[in-house]
Parts: structure tokens; C-alpha cells; sequence
């Protein structure tokens, strides 16, 4: 009978209850939002206290002001940045893991390369600006073209590595199971390598709408980059930091989409480091 | 001696250290396996079992020596060779299915046959209902099991296991060695397993071989006549099985022990 006593009492667990509402998903989701609220919430303190000059730096609510009364401007300086990414970023990523995997995997052509590789990854893309004008005048090509030159080193640079450093085991394996040439790189060493290089792009997605903004914003060749240029010299700083701001949620959408998609198709990229460890 | 489906003769291996030196890990080993025959490789560690079994297998050339396979030299991993690697989580490609990783070993099969082939294969493990399933979704002794059932697809002559089992639990190793058990007794295919573990090995070979220590020669060669099929239960409780296993396992620490005294000379 004593042993009635000693059973749990599950009723009076309030605090567990309410902790186990939220899934850890969920409690993440909140914490985000929070963390953009204290964002704001800092940002309006040090605007409205005049901690910067207001002029420099206006509130979050008069950024949205300037969004809202430029909506159609913004619209299409963001369809203009996005086509130049998006135009770039397909160039860097097809050049970047072609030419990275017949770098990575021939020895010649590493070592022919190398020398070269070295030189040009420091380049920052600004600086080939004159040189981009002079092939491709100003436009949306020009600005591609950079986007292109800057997004292809990290692409490049983790496919050749990725290609390279695939398990030994895994291509004793393939050896085993006949895999030769063609078939070895696409069925096992691109796959292999793939957590590596959607890496790369991960990297070379964010460093190219910092490109397109950046050239867009001294060539003035349309776009956000223009848009905020514009805004600037007509003096009218919320509608820049809407730019900004716009600027800043197309990073975002671009690499949660990304994150994704690597979700989709690279389930074991998080997978793998769990059962190898 | 042509009646073998594999031999060895006289091979030697060496693995060229970062100083350029050759490092000798295999002496002098010759072996002979015939047709349905069950041969284990054990020795102390660092003794080269693995790097034996990659000269032999055609993964890596050896330094001196010849493997004949069928009648023909090997120089690269010959059709009919399959392997079982100690690695599983690295062995199957985390890309693929179940299904499909087992189906890569019948890459040359019409696609219904290979398709027949898997099923058969995943049941004889014991793997039907996990085709859509993925290596890192199954637990280690599975995704051996799947390791096992590809290389059974290609319908193998010989299957060579490097550590096959090292990885698992106890449990589920002895699990493990009966299904290989059995599916060397319903097949035809010559078996060639390197392992350290003693019991393992007098408990499915026909014959056991023990190399001595680095550079390492065949120390011992002892037969197990234990009665086929075995079990877990009476063969590994029977008087002839505890002889063998002491037979080998002494074996096994005189090859130790030279390795320490090779040691103290350095």
C-alpha cells in the first residue's frame, strides 16, 4: 500500500505542459522573430534619441513609409538586381563546378592553374568595373559579368576541393563495383562531393548580390544599387533604407530558398556528420 | 592447385612512407582458395591483413608476387570479386536508396532482373520493405546487411569481407555471421574474410591463416573440421570448436609477441 505513495502524481506538472506546447521548431521561430524585434526596437532608440543623426540614419517607421510610397520604383529596381544575379550566379555556378571538377581531378591541370588561381581570386570585382565597361558597356551584362567573375572563386574553390577529397573508402567501393571515368565522377564523385559544393554556392549566392548591389550602385546601372543611389542624391533617406531593407530581404529569401533546396536534395549532408561520427 | 578459384603466390606488399622509404607490410604470402571454400586471415594488428586483402582483390598493385584470378591475372577489381568493407556508413552511398544502392551491384542486368535480383537479395538479409529507405536512416548492422546484399546481386565467385563486423555490437555480430553464414551455405561462392576476432573466424572458415607479425609471412594454417551447418549455441559450446579457437588464438599471440620483440630491437 506505502507504494501508492511513491507514484508520480502527473497532474501537477503545469510547467512541463506548457514548455512541451511549443515544438523546438517552433520555440526557434519565436526566438528569430524576437531577435529582429530587439533589432528594431534598437534601431528606433537610436534614431528617435538622436544617438546618430537622424538625418543619416531615419526610424524603422519612416522606412517603411519610404518602401510603401516607392513601392512600384522598388519592384522594378529589384526584378533589374535579381535578373543580374541570377544571370551571374548561373554563369559562376556552371563555370565554377565544371571547370573546379577538371581542375580537381586532373594534376596537370591543377598545377597549370594554380599560379593563375592565386592571382586572380584576391581581385575584388569593383576594380574590373573600367575593364567590365570597356567589354561590355553599361548593363545588365556588365554587371552579370562581375557578379559572375566574384560568385565563380567560392563555387570553384570547393568543388575542386570537394572532387578531390572524396573517401578513400567510397572509392574502393566504386572500384569495386566496376565505376570507371564518366560514370565514377556522376554517380559517385559529384555526389560525394556535392555537401562540399552546395557550400560553394551557398557562399557564392550571398557575395554575388553583394557584387550586383555594389556595381549597380557606383556604374549606376539600374536595379537596387541604383535605386538607393538615386535616393541618396535626392535626399530622401527613408526611401534609401527601404532600398536597403529591400536589399537585406532578398538576401534572406534567396539563401533560406537555397537552404531548402539543399534540404531537399541533400538530406544526408547533416545526416552523414550524425552516423560518421 | 588450377582447381583454385584464387591464388596467391608469394605476394608482397610495401606502402611508400612520406619520406619515400618502402615500407614492407607484406613479406611473403601464398594462398590457395577453392571453389565454395570459407578462408579467414588473422593476425595481429598491424600485421597487413587489410593490405593484403586490397593487393589480392585488385584494389592496389602489389610489389611483388601474383594474384590469379580464374585463371587470369588480376590488376584491377575483377567482374565476379565482391567486397565487403568494415566501413559500411562509408561503403554505401548515402546519395541513394536502399534499393538502388543494392542494385548498383547489378548495374549490368536488364532493368527487370535487377530489379528481381535486389528483392531476392534484400530478403535473403532480411532487408524487404526498407528499398526506399536510406543508409543513414538504418542502424549499423542494416546497413551491413545491405552492404552484404549488393555485393550478393552481382552473384559473386568470390566475397572477400575486410573486418566485416568490427563496427556492430556483439549482438548483432553474431546475427551478422549467420547471415553470411547462411548465405555462403545456400550459394556457391568462395569466401575470403579478414578479421581479428578469433572466434568469428574459427566459427565460419574452413580453414584459418595467421600471419606473423610486420613484414608478415602465413604463420600457421590450421583446418576447422567443425560439422556445417554451425550455431551460436552448440558450435561455439562444442569441445573441437574451444580447441580450435585456442589452436589460433596462440597462434595469433606468438605472432604477437614477435611483433613486440621487433619492436624492442628498434
Amino acid at each position: 500500500m506505502n507504494q501508492v505513495r511513491f507514484a508520480p502524481d502527473q497532474s501537477e506538472r503545469p510547467l512541463e505542459l506548457t514548455r512541451a506546447r511549443l515544438t523546438p521548431r517552433q520555440r526557434r521561430t519565436v526566438r528569430q522573430i524576437g531577435g529582429i524585434l530587439v533589432a528594431l526596437a534598437l534601431w528606433e532608440l537610436s534614431s528617435a534619441t538622436g544617438a546618430v543623426n537622424s538625418n543619416a540614419l531615419v526610424t524603422p517607421l519612416a522606412t517603411f513609409g519610404g518602401i510603401i510610397s516607392h513601392m512600384t520604383a522598388l519592384a522594378t529596381a529589384l526584378v533589374a538586381t535579381l535578373e543580374a544575379w541570377a544571370l551571374g550566379i548561373s554563369v559562376a555556378v556552371v563555370a565554377g563546378i565544371l571547370i573546379g571538377t577538371l581542375v580537381g581531378r586532373s594534376q596537370i591541370a591543377d598545377a597549370a592553374t594554380e599560379t593563375i588561381v592565386r592571382m586572380m581570386r584576391p581581385l575584388p570585382s569593383l576594380a574590373l568595373i573600367p575593364i567590365a565597361i570597356l567589354i561590355a558597356g553599361l548593363g545588365v551584362r556588365m554587371t552579370a559579368g562581375l557578379v559572375s567573375f566574384a560568385a565563380f572563386w567560392p563555387v570553384f574553390i570547393n568543388t575542386r576541393v570537394g572532387v578531390r577529397q572524396v573517401d578513400n573508402t567510397v572509392l574502393e567501393t566504386a572500384a569495386v563495383l566496376g565505376l570507371k571515368k564518366l560514370n565514377l565522377l556522376y554517380r559517385v564523385v559529384l555526389p560525394s562531393a556535392s555537401p562540399m559544393i552546395a557550400s560553394g554556392i551557398q557562399v557564392a549566392i550571398s557575395l554575388a548580390l553583394v557584387v550586383t548591389v555594389s556595381v549597380e550602385l557606383v556604374g549606376g546601372t539600374g536595379g537596387l544599387g541604383e535605386f538607393i543611389l538615386l535616393a541618396q542624391q535626392g535626399n530622401e533617406p527613408s526611401v534609401m533604407f527601404g532600398g536597403i531593407i529591400m536589399g537585406g530581404l532578398l538576401g534572406w529569401g534567396i539563401s533560406r530558398l537555397f537552404a531548402w533546396i539543399i534540404d531537399r536534395f541533400i538530406p544526408w549532408r547533416t545526416q552523414g556528420i550524425r552516423t560518421n561520427a | 592447385m588450377s582447381n583454385s578459384i584464387l591464388s596467391i603466390r608469394n605476394l608482397r606488399v610495401s606502402i611508400q612512407s612520406r619520406d619515400g622509404s618502402l615500407n614492407e607490410i607484406t613479406r611473403d604470402v601464398s594462398l590457395e582458395l577453392a571453389p565454395h571454400e570459407f578462408v579467414s586471415i588473422v593476425g595481429p594488428s598491424g600485421s597487413g591483413k587489410t593490405t593484403l586483402l586490397r593487393a589480392a582483390s585488385g584494389l592496389r598493385p602489389p610489389n611483388g608476387g601474383t594474384v590469379v584470378f580464374n585463371q587470369m591475372p588480376v590488376t584491377e577489381v575483377p567482374k565476379g570479386l565482391a567486397i565487403v568493407f568494415q566501413e559500411y556508413n562509408k561503403s554505401l552511398f548515402p546519395w541513394l536508396s536502399i534499393f538502388k544502392n543494392v542494385a548498383m551491384g547489378a548495374r549490368d542486368c536488364s532493368s527487370h532482373e535487377r530489379s528481381e535480383r535486389v528483392t531476392k537479395a534484400l530478403a535473403q538479409v532480411g532487408l524487404s520493405g526498407f528499398e526506399t529507405r536510406y543508409p543513414w536512416e538504418l542502424s549499423g548492422g542494416m546497413q551491413q546487411r545491405a552492404a552484404l546484399a549488393r555485393a550478393m546481386v552481382s552473384d559473386p565467385q568470390i566475397l572477400m569481407m575486410d573486418e566485416p563486423f568490427a563496427s556492430v555490437d556483439a549482438l548483432t555480430r553474431n546475427h551478422l555471421e549467420d547471415v553470411v553464414q547462411k548465405l555462403w551455405d545456400s550459394s556457391t561462392f568462395s569466401a575470403l574474410m579478414v578479421t581479428h576476432d578469433v572466434g568469428e573466424a574459427v566459427y565460419l572458415s574452413d580453414r584459418v591463416l595467421v600471419l606473423s607479425a610486420r613484414p608478415s609471412t602465413v604463420l600457421a594454417e590450421i583446418k576447422i573440421d567443425l560439422e556445417r551447418p554451425r550455431s551460436h549455441f552448440e558450435t561455439k559450446q562444442s569441445k573441437r570448436f574451444v580447441e580450435l579457437a585456442a589452436e589460433v588464438l596462440e597462434k595469433v599471440e606468438e605472432a604477437g609477441r614477435q611483433s613486440v620483440q621487433g619492436k624492442e630491437l628498434i
